[in-house]
């Protein structure tokens, strides 16, 4: 018996798409070295004899938006992506949070010359600085159960700075106009930086539809801490969340 | 009336505002020896000294008061020893023409010999208070600068350091590698009738 040559064909298996596009958006918290900054005078805490270097803290955080492609291994097991990041990363010098000092400012000493002395009250001083970059990331699928895919990710960013503006918040307004002069006691930041994370998610979506991943960074570290002016941030973590669109099958 | 309220309101913020302005005692120790304070010229409000073999340094007292007084001013360190026994030691040196806290800055860089010119030191203790013995001395004053707050003065800086030996009871003693960086103002600044 000869078969028709119109017999009905054996559909095949859709592939899954190797390539997506997304954006991402986050942030990440970050530690800072303690700088001897010799224009500060130190402050004691409510505790007396027990000193403690006490008349600022510190913070530095970075806000970022990433415009991303990603190429995933047909076993779907390594995700690598490359593109172009917007981040803000601001640092501040100032008392937050919890603190045993009396006051809401400190001293910066702008001149000691022969017999005088001149100290500026402080409330808080900020760096901003914006970069554009180039994160690239590889991810590693551990675990999937059903549309869930729990991953591994290990990611490097290098950036360059578009703008930095730095202000201060003095106690007495008036004293606005030392304002150049006290951040130039500050080192400025230079042009690049770049930062390395460890970190890890989970995906929710099919293969050929929207993804969209949870993600925590930990840690993340500033590959380059002298390259900001205010502090030299050195180690943190954040979290982000991503959105992703397959556009390309085989 | 009204007028009176808020003159007296002015008056009490503008106090309380700068009542609390670099009055605290900040301790740096020592790089060589931890447990007196470093010598600095910030106007760190503290003293310390090797009193024997003992620790003289500031404590919960106000750690300088500067006094005039017909022509005699005198400069009385408050403090205790290591071993909390509260010890105090004054300067008083005669024929000074100081009026006025602002007036110290003329001692910047100036050596007062405690065997010259009729300089006499008193100590107080739990055991003496009197005028002690001075075998050999000084009282250096390195430093003397005007403290500007917000462009405002607020007082004068001494900073510098002391040494004596001295006999009381007929018993040598020594007070050494003392330092001092003090803010004298309206606080700790006396004029005696």
């Amino acid at each position: 018996m000869v078969l028709s040559q119109n017999a009905t064909e054996i559909p095949s298996t859709p592939k899954n798409p190797n390539f997506y596009i997304g954006i991402e958006t986050g942030f990440n918290s970050f530690s800072s070295e303690k700088n001897d900054f010799d224009f500060i005078r130190e402050e004691a805490s409510y505790y007396y004899n027990d000193y403690n270097s006490n008349s600022y803290s510190t913070r530095s955080n970075a806000i970022y938006l990433n415009i991303k492609a990603e190429y995933r291994t047909p076993s779907d097991k390594f995700w690598v992506s490359a593109g172009l990041s917007f981040t803000e990363f601001t640092s501040q010098i100032g008392k937050f949070g919890y603190s045993t000092s009396p006051s809401d400012f400190f001293y910066i000493k702008l001149n000691s010359e022969l017999n005088e002395t001149h100290y500026y009250r402080i409330n808080e001083i900020q760096e901003t600085s914006n970069y554009v970059g180039i994160p690239v990331d590889i991810r590693y699928s551990i675990y999937k159960i059903s549309h869930i895919i729990f991953y591994l990710k290990l990611g490097v960013d290098f950036n360059f700075k578009l703008s930095t503006e730095r202000s201060i918040d003095f106690e007495t307004s008036s004293m606005k106009g030392y304002e150049q002069e006290i951040l130039d006691l500050f080192d400025y930041p230079s042009n690049f930086y770049s930062s390395g994370m460890l970190g890890g998610g989970m995906q929710l979506g099919r293969q050929d539809k929207l993804n969209i991943r949870f993600e925590a960074n930990l840690p993340s570290v500033i590959l380059t801490p002298t390259a900001f002016g205010l502090l030299d941030p050195t180690i943190g973590g954040g979290c982000s969340i991503s959105l992703l669109i397959p556009i390309k099958t085989n | 009336m009204k007028k009176l309220f808020i003159i007296l309101f002015i008056a009490i913020v503008s106090s309380c505002s700068d009542s609390y302005e670099l009055t605290d005692s900040i301790h740096i120790p020592d790089s060589e020896d931890p447990n007196l304070p470093a010598y600095t010229e910030w106007g760190y409000n503290t003293f310390g000294a090797n009193y024997d073999r003992s620790i003289f340094k500031d404590s919960y007292e106000t750690p300088l008061k500067v006094t005039t007084q017909a022509n005699n001013l005198a400069f009385i360190f408050n403090g205790a020893t290591d071993n909390y026994d509260a010890l105090t030691l004054r300067f008083i040196l005669p024929n000074t023409n100081v009026t006025n806290y602002n007036d110290l800055i003329h001692f910047n860089d100036s050596t007062i010999n405690l065997l010259t010119n009729n300089v006499t030191v008193d100590l107080i203790s739990s055991t003496f208070n009197g005028t002690i013995n001075i075998l050999e001395g000084e009282l250096y004053f390195k430093r003397t600068q005007k403290v500007y707050i917000d462009d405002e003065i607020h007082g004068v800086i001494l900073s510098g350091y002391f040494d004596l030996k001295y006999v009381v009871d007929n018993i040598p003693s020594n007070i050494s590698n003392g330092r001092f960086d003090m803010v004298v103002n309206n606080q700790n600044f006396y004029i005696l009738k």
